[in-house]
This record gives C-alpha cells, sequence and structure tokens, in this order.
C-alpha cells in the first residue's frame, strides 16, 4: 500500500513518541523486574470468575517478543504513513492491539484470557481492513473476522466444558493437573472442551483448513502484517496450545492431532508459498508453514517440545518481522511487490538490503541462527523413534523451501542488475523505515551465534510447558549437519528453478478449486442465497396469509395443551346483570358487524366495538382497571390501525382461500375458547392474590394491588417494558419515512 | 417540525394548509377533549395508587388527547400542541422511572424501592411517593412511543 496522495500532515507527538510504551514493557521485562507472580481480582465469585493473571517464563517471553517487535513496529509505522492523516488512528488501533495483546499473554483466568483474545480479533478485523476504500481490504477483514470469530466462539465454548469439567480451572492449573483437579483427564467432557480450544487456536493460528484468511490479510499495512499477522497475534493460537500441551501431552489424540495438522499445514503452506510471485504473500505463506511447524513441535515429546518451541517462537519473529518490513521498504520505493520486476534493488535500499541478508540467515536455518534448534529437536524425536515418519519428511520439507524462500528475498531482489523500469524515488528512505528492519535482524542474528544472554530465558519458558524432564538439548552434529546440507541443497535447488517450479505448481487448480478458501467463497454465497430465500417465503407482505400462519400456529401450540386439560363444564353468570348481559351484547353485535362488514373499515369498528363490549363486562365482572385499561387500548388501536389502514392496498396475489380462512379462524378461536373454559374449570390457586391482597397496602402503601404490582413488586420489569417500548418506538421511526421529508424527524 | 419552517397560518383552532377544513362542531369537540383527556390522564395517574388507573392507563388517555388532535387538525398541529418531540418525551420517561429508583439505592435498599412523604397542604396533607414518580415515567414513555409512532403513521400515509 503506497502513500496516499494528498495534503502532507505532521505526525503528532503521541504518535511519533508512541514506541515508548513498547520500550518500557521491554525494558521491565529485560531487566528482570516481572519476576514469577499471580495476581487476581474478583469479578464474578459466583462462576468463579476472576479477573486472573500470572506471569511465569512462557509470559515473559512472549512479552519480550510483543514488546520488542512492538518497538520496531512503533518506530517503523510513522515512517511508512508518513505524512497520511489516517497514520493517528493506525497508531492508535495498534497501540490498543499492544494491549489487548500483554492482556492475553498475561491472563490466568480463562475468562480473562478469552476477553482479550476476541479483543485481538477485532482488532486485527479493523487493522486488515484499515484501507476502507479498498473492497480487497474489507473482503479479508471479513473473512479474517468470521474465521477468527468462529473460532472464539468455538474457544468459549471449550471453555465452559473444561470449567464444567474443572470447575475454577485456571491455566495455572494445566502444569499440575492431577493435583488441582484429579478427575479432569478422565472426562470425556474435558476433552471435549480440550478439542474446542483446539479448534480456536487453530483459526487463530492460521492451522489447515482454518488458514485461508491469513494470507488473505496481507492487504493489511505492512507494519500491521509484520507485528499481527506474523510476530505476535497469529502466535496467541500456538500460545494456547502450549499451556494446554502440559496437560495434554501425555494424551494419543491430542499429540496425534497436534502432529498431523501442524505437519499438514506446515507442508500445504509451503507449496502454496511457491505458488506466489508477491513477496508479501510469499512471507504470509511461509508463516503459516512456520505456525504449522510450531504446533507440530508441540506435539513432540515433552522434554524435547519446550525449548524447541520456544527457541522456534523467537526466532521466527526475528527474522519475519525484518523481511515484512522490507517488503513494505521494497513496495514504498519501488511500487510493487512482484518478484518479476524486483531486482537489483541494493542500490536503492542498502539498508534493506542488509535486513533482509541477516533475516535471510536465520530463516534459512543456518547453523548460526536460533531456527536451528527446532530442527535439531525434530531430528532428534525422529532418532528416537519417538514419533511418525512424517514429522521428519514435512521438517525436511519446510526448511527446504525456507532457504528457497530467504534466498528469493534477499538473493533475487536484492543482487543482479537493476530493473531499469522501475522508477525508483531520489531520496534515500527514512531512518524510521530502514533502521527498526535491520536492528531486529541484528538481535536475531547476534542471539543465533551466542545463546549465552538468552539461554535462561529460553530455558524458564520451556519449564512452563514441559515442567519435567531434561531441558538441554543434545545437539548431534553429523545429523545436523545431514539435515543442513539436505536443506541448503534442496533449496538451492528450488530457488534455481523457482520460476520452472512455480509454473508447473501454478497450474495445480485443484489446490484452489478443494480448498477451503473456495469453501469459505461458496458457504458466504450460500449464507445469502438461503437468507433471501427464507425471507421470500417467509416476508411475502401478504397480510392475510401473515395472520393465518400465526392463527394455525397458535392453535397446534395450545392443541396438546388442552387435549390434557379436564373437559370444562358448563358455566352459568350466577347473577343476572344487565351490565355483563349489555357487555355480551356489544361482543357478539362486533363480531357479527365485522363478519357482515364489505369493507376493511367496517370490520375495524366491529372488531373496536367487541374491545369495548369486554371492557363492559370486565368493568361489572368485578376487574374496573382492566376495564379502564382495555378501553384505553381499544381507542388507542382502532386509531392506530385507521391510520394504519390508509396505507394499506389489497394482496394482488391470491390470499388464503375461503376454506383456509375458515378453518384457521374456527381451530384458532375454539382451541382458544376451550382453553378458558379449561381454565376456569380448574380450582384456583389463590396463594398469589392473598399475598399480594395482604402486602399491598403494608408494604407499598397502594390500595390498587395492579398497580402496585406494577410499580412496587415488579417495578423492574415495567421499568424493562416501558423500555422495550421506547427502543420500539424509537426503531419505527427510520422504517417510516415521512413522505416527502428527506430529514429524520421526531 | 423542524424550527425553520414556521407555518403562520397553523394556530390552535385552524387546520393546517391542504387539508379540508373540518367542520366547526368537530372542531370545538377537539378543542374541548384535548384537555379534558390529559386532565382525565394525569388523575387517573395520581389517583392510580389506591383506585383503579395508573400510568399506562393515563400514557394510553394523553395517547387519545393527541390522537384527537392529530386526526382532526393533521399531525402537524398535534406536534406543535405536544411541543416537545414524541421519542424525547418517551426517553424523558424512560429516564425518570430509572431516578425514581435511585433514592433507595442510595438508601442502601433494593433499587426501585419506593419511599413515601406526605406534604402538609391545604385540606390535608398531600402524599408524595417516588411511585408516583416512576408512574409519571410510564406515562410519558407509553405517550411518548405510541404517539410518535401514529403521527409518523399519519405523516407517511
Amino acid at each position: 500500500m503506497a502513500a496516499v496522495e494528498g495534503p502532507s500532515v505532521p505526525a503528532p507527538l503521541w504518535v511519533r513518541l508512541a514506541w515508548l510504551a513498547p520500550a518500557a514493557l521491554f525494558a521491565a521485562v529485560a531487566t528482570g523486574l516481572l519476576p514469577d507472580s499471580e495476581w487476581r481480582i474478583p469479578w464474578v465469585p459466583s462462576l468463579l470468575a476472576d479477573f486472573g493473571f500470572r506471569i511465569d517464563g512462557l509470559t515473559r517471553l512472549m512479552l519480550a517478543l510483543i514488546s520488542g517487535i512492538g518497538i520496531g513496529v512503533f518506530v517503523y509505522a510513522p515512517g511508512y504513513l508518513a505524512g497520511d492523516p489516517r497514520l493517528p488512528r493506525l497508531m492508535a488501533l495498534l497501540v490498543a492491539f499492544f494491549l489487548a495483546m500483554v492482556g492475553a499473554v498475561v491472563a490466568d483466568d480463562p475468562w480473562t484470557l478469552l476477553l482479550f483474545w476476541e479483543a485481538t480479533s477485532v482488532l486485527s478485523f479493523l487493522l486488515v481492513g484499515f484501507d476502507r476504500a479498498n473492497v480487497r481490504a474489507r473482503d479479508a477483514a471479513r473473512h479474517a473476522l468470521l474465521i477468527t470469530g468462529f473460532g472464539g466462539l468455538a474457544l468459549l465454548g471449550g471453555l465452559v466444558l473444561m470449567q464444567q469439567s474443572a470447575p475454577g480451572l485456571r491455566l495455572s492449573h494445566l502444569v499440575h493437573l492431577g493435583g488441582t483437579h484429579p478427575g479432569a483427564l478422565t472426562d470425556p467432557v474435558f476433552h471435549a472442551g480440550v478439542a474446542l480450544v483446539l479448534v480456536g487456536a487453530f483459526t487463530k493460528s492460521a492451522q489447515f483448513p482454518f488458514h485461508a484468511w491469513l494470507p488473505g490479510a496481507m492487504t493489511a499495512p505492512t507494519p500491521v502484517s509484520a507485528y499481527l499477522h506474523s510476530a505476535t497475534m497469529v502466535k496467541l493460537g500456538v500460545y494456547l496450545m502450549a499451556r494446554l500441551d502440559p496437560a495434554m501431552n501425555g494424551v494419543d489424540w491430542w499429540k496425534n492431532t497436534l502432529l498431523a495438522v501442524g505437519a499438514f499445514t506446515a507442508v500445504f503452506a509451503s507449496v502454496q508459498t511457491l505458488r506466489e510471485r508477491d513477496i508479501k504473500r510469499i512471507l504470509a505463506w511461509s508463516t503459516v508453514a512456520a505456525l504449522g511447524t510450531l504446533t507440530m513441535l508441540l506435539g513432540l515429546s515433552e522434554p524435547l517440545s519446550g525449548v524447541a518451541f520456544s527457541a522456534f517462537l523467537l526466532a521466527h519473529a526475528l527474522y519475519k518481522a525484518p523481511l515484512f518490513f522490507v517488503a513494505g521498504n521494497l513496495d514504498h520505493e519501488a511500487g510493487t511487490r512482484q518478484i518479476d520486476h524486483l531486482r537489483g534493488m541494493r542500490r536503492a535500499l542498502p539498508f534493506s538490503a542488509a535486513a533482509a541478508v541477516l533475516a535471510g540467515v536465520s530463516m534459512a536455518g543456518l547453523p548460526s541462527s536460533l531456527g536451528v534448534v527446532a530442527k535439531d529437536a525434530i531430528k532428534l524425536a525422529e532418532a528416537s523413534s519417538d514419533t511418525y515418519w512424517y514429522v521428519g519428511t514435512a521438517s525436511i520439507a519446510v526448511g527446504i523451501v525456507a532457504v528457497a524462500v530467504a534466498a528469493v528475498a534477499t538473493l533475487r531482489i536484492f543482487f543482479g542488475p537493476p530493473n531499469d523500469e522501475l522508477a525508483t524515488s531520489a531520496h534515500p528512505q527514512s531512518l524510521r523505515m530502514s533502521l527498526p528492519p535491520l536492528a531486529i535482524a541484528l538481535v536475531g542474528l547476534f542471539f543465533g551465534l551466542w545463546h549465552g544472554p538468552i539461554e535462561g530465558s529460553l530455558l524458564e519458558s520451556a519449564r512452563a510447558i514441559a515442567p519435567f524432564g531434561r531441558l538441554e538439548l543434545e545437539v548431534v552434529w553429523p545429523t545436523r549437519l545431514e539435515s543442513l546440507l539436505l536443506a541448503v541443497g534442496g533449496g538451492a535447488f528450488l530457488f534455481w528453478q523457482w520460476d520452472r517450479v512455480h509454473g508447473w505448481l501454478e497450474r495445480l487448480e485443484a489446490l484452489d478449486i478443494i480448498g477451503p478458501a473456495s469453501l469459505y467463497e461458496r458457504a458466504l454465497v450460500g449464507v445469502k442465497k438461503g437468507a433471501g430465500a427464507v425471507t421470500r417465503a417467509t416476508q411475502h407482505g401478504i397480510l392475510g396469509r401473515y395472520v393465518g400462519v400465526l392463527a394455525i400456529a397458535g392453535a397446534a401450540l395450545v392443541l396438546p395443551f388442552v387435549a390434557r386439560a379436564p373437559l370444562p363444564t358448563a358455566h352459568a353468570f350466577a347473577p343476572a346483570d344487565a351490565g355483563l348481559a349489555a357487555g355480551c351484547i356489544a361482543v357478539l353485535g362486533g363480531a357479527g358487524l365485522a363478519l357482515a362488514a364489505r369493507d376493511v373499515l367496517g370490520r375495524l369498528l366491529g372488531a373496536g366495538l367487541v374491545g369495548m363490549g369486554s371492557a363492559v363486562v370486565f368493568l361489572f365482572g368485578g376487574a374496573p382497571d382492566v376495564a379502564f385499561t382495555q378501553l384505553a387500548v381499544e381507542t388507542v388501536f382502532v386509531i392506530v390501525a385507521a391510520t394504519a389502514l390508509r396505507r394499506y392496498v389489497p394482496a394482488e396475489r391470491p390470499r388464503l382461500t375461503p376454506n383456509w380462512r375458515l378453518l384457521a379462524a374456527a381451530a384458532f378461536g375454539g382451541l382458544l375458547s376451550f382453553a378458558s373454559l379449561a381454565v376456569f374449570a380448574a380450582p384456583f390457586d389463590t396463594a398469589l392474590t392473598d399475598f399480594f391482597a395482604g402486602a399491598s397496602v403494608p408494604q407499598a402503601n397502594g390500595r390498587n394491588v395492579t398497580n402496585v404490582v406494577l410499580v412496587d413488586f415488579r417495578a423492574l420489569d415495567t421499568l424493562g417494558e416501558i423500555t422495550v417500548l421506547m427502543l420500539v418506538g424509537l426503531a419505527a421511526l427510520p422504517l417510516l419515512r415521512r413522505k416527502g421529508a428527506k430529514e429524520a424527524n421526531t | 417540525m423542524t424550527p425553520g419552517e414556521p407555518d403562520p397560518k397553523a394556530v390552535e383552532g385552524q387546520s393546517a394548509p391542504g387539508r379540508p377544513a373540518p367542520s366547526p362542531i368537530v372542531l370545538l369537540a377537539t378543542g374541548v377533549l384535548y384537555p379534558a383527556l390529559l386532565l382525565a390522564a394525569v388523575l387517573l395517574t395520581l389517583r392510580g395508587h389506591h383506585e383503579p388507573g395508573g400510568g399506562f392507563v393515563g400514557g394510553l388517555f394523553a395517547t387519545v388527547a393527541v390522537m384527537t388532535v392529530a386526526l382532526v387538525q393533521g399531525p402537524k398541529i398535534a406536534r406543535r400542541r405536544l411541543r416537545i418531540p414524541p421519542i424525547a418525551l418517551a426517553s424523558v420517561g424512560v429516564l425518570l422511572a430509572l431516578c425514581s429508583g435511585l433514592p433507595a439505592l442510595i438508601a442502601g435498599e433494593p433499587f426501585l424501592t419506593h419511599a413515601v412523604g406526605y406534604l402538609p397542604m391545604i385540606g390535608g396533607a398531600w402524599k408524595l411517593s417516588t411511585a408516583l414518580l416512576f408512574d409519571f415515567g410510564v406515562l410519558l414513555c407509553v405517550l411518548g412511543a405510541v404517539t410518535g409512532f401514529c403521527l409518523r403513521l399519519l405523516e407517511s400515509a
């Protein structure tokens, strides 16, 4: 995304200094100001839910990533969107994301985690769709939100199930689950919960078949891609798996699922990597491959998984973020991200070239880099025949493609003769854009050469994932050399033959047709079609049919109750009251009028007379309150209906046939009459009447029990009802546009 | 009605331009019914705690009052006589009902526990309660929501 033309707006001070926030956190982590600790704030004690937070080795590693890469991103972003009026919005969203991410990794209570987890999903949606004028950005944002939102629901369901099986479960309990919740691991409900949580983690970390949103999310501005969709947010899924792993590592289905899904995702994404020409999408697919590798690593046995996972987590962030920054710089400088046009860029972008080379070395997994530790772990697991053959094979395939991608991102783009057709800007790129990738890549390579400063942190993190057993990895030099030769040799070959392989793979359209991405597209179209069909079938606009459906459905609902009710006995009005008789005559007369009337207004007046007659019946039947209300309601109803009927146009399509109408009316009226007679026949329970009659005056100072119930005993219900009434009134206004007036005038 | 469109002809007792003039008898009846129904609404609400009545019925009576004017003289004049936009009335009603529960909260009792006080007046003490405030909130909400809906229906027809 290139900078937009238009008036250049200077960045506000807070935007320029935003990097101080992650810098402060990074300093706190690096200087050991955050020791292992727990703290809790009560939230809903009856549900055993607190705002619970905890810091341990894995949390510190994640915090170091979030803040460390965060410094780079917060320095880079103001340079990337320099002069763009949207820059403050981007920075505000990025700062909010930074806070949500910190919250998610320090959360100990599952609901606290869920809260921050969902916040990162929503912020990711807003950041992917940042360029809101671009339809592709909006589609990608919706895709990301639908998939991760679905995953959030799965996570919620899974956490609920886990809580039901193990009440009060916190993430810190998972390390010694046998001690805190002994029965949980034998409970199928707990396993079902873990499976749902795993689905949530898979969507977040773009595991197959939920991976397709991540390459699409590359429409986001580059700082966002580097931060959310490579270094931090997508790691949240594997982070949660790492939290669950100590409890589940001995369980077969867990291990096998992680190994199989991780390996398949890694290989699938590696193949997809080779089918792309856009450097950013190449990096995105290779991120998916890395996430698959991380998932796979967690599936290995405990002492191996912890160290390898932590090292690779760190290594990947340290080489992928600089490569994304470099991709952004290329886009800025050359106006394209297509690798066909980019070559010899080292003259125009010397700093980026240096950063790309340094990061490329790490990515290729050369012995001097952190990434090699992960390969060692997989080699060791294979050597001890601890795992399946395909894990090793997948690892080799991913390694080869990683070498090839590293070569493309460095050699192909930055070296060789420059492409003279590309119009490159004359002035050098700002320090804000050239420094962060170089600095992060340097840090990555430095730690690769000298594990000393971070070894302790990595081991602490590993202990959080694999608390038992040895943690040191034996480096087996012969196997390491063998795998290195294989990866570098294969990668070099692939790099040499890149265009041929690419052309060959591009024709593999089957991957696109049966893939989950096309499934998503089809589901999206299907939902719209389905909704349209349902709306057309139910919202036909023919009033007679609505009434008919309501009457028949109502009768069907009442029928089972009426069938079981005692037969009503004949009911006589004890003293033949003249008032009651007048009311009954009015009701019957009104009904007759409604039947006999030819036009709508006549029918309405007949119906109104029925209501007035009922009011009279209530008045003489001992319910003056109801009579008042009935009278007023009836009057207002006739007014409303008469006003509405001014717009009434008789339906052109045939309404219900007379026979159907007769059936609906007879069924509904007959059954309801029967039901009310049956109610009268049953003995009347006077408990409530007695209570309210007795309590009305002493407790609420009112003699009118009906009113006392409404405004005092059940006042909260009434408050809810009038709120709904107000909202309905408000909602109806936009539906009823004033004729000829555009402004909504209440 | 927007403030920017004055209508000098539309005063009480007349009809808006473009409508057939209502008969003098109907117009006279409206002139009497409007205040009478509003008074009835207030009285019904005031006595509601002891005798038949209450805020809901009061609100409906007030609605009938406004709609009488609207049907005879047109929605424009009805709005003018109402002065306050109906939906604002409804919102104020809900707020009033909500506020009537606050004293109880301050006193440490459950929300919406009503309190009663007696104000000495000529002809005996007047009974005042937060329940009455609640009932007037109901009145305003019913009046606002239903008239807002009906007036808009009339205008859109």
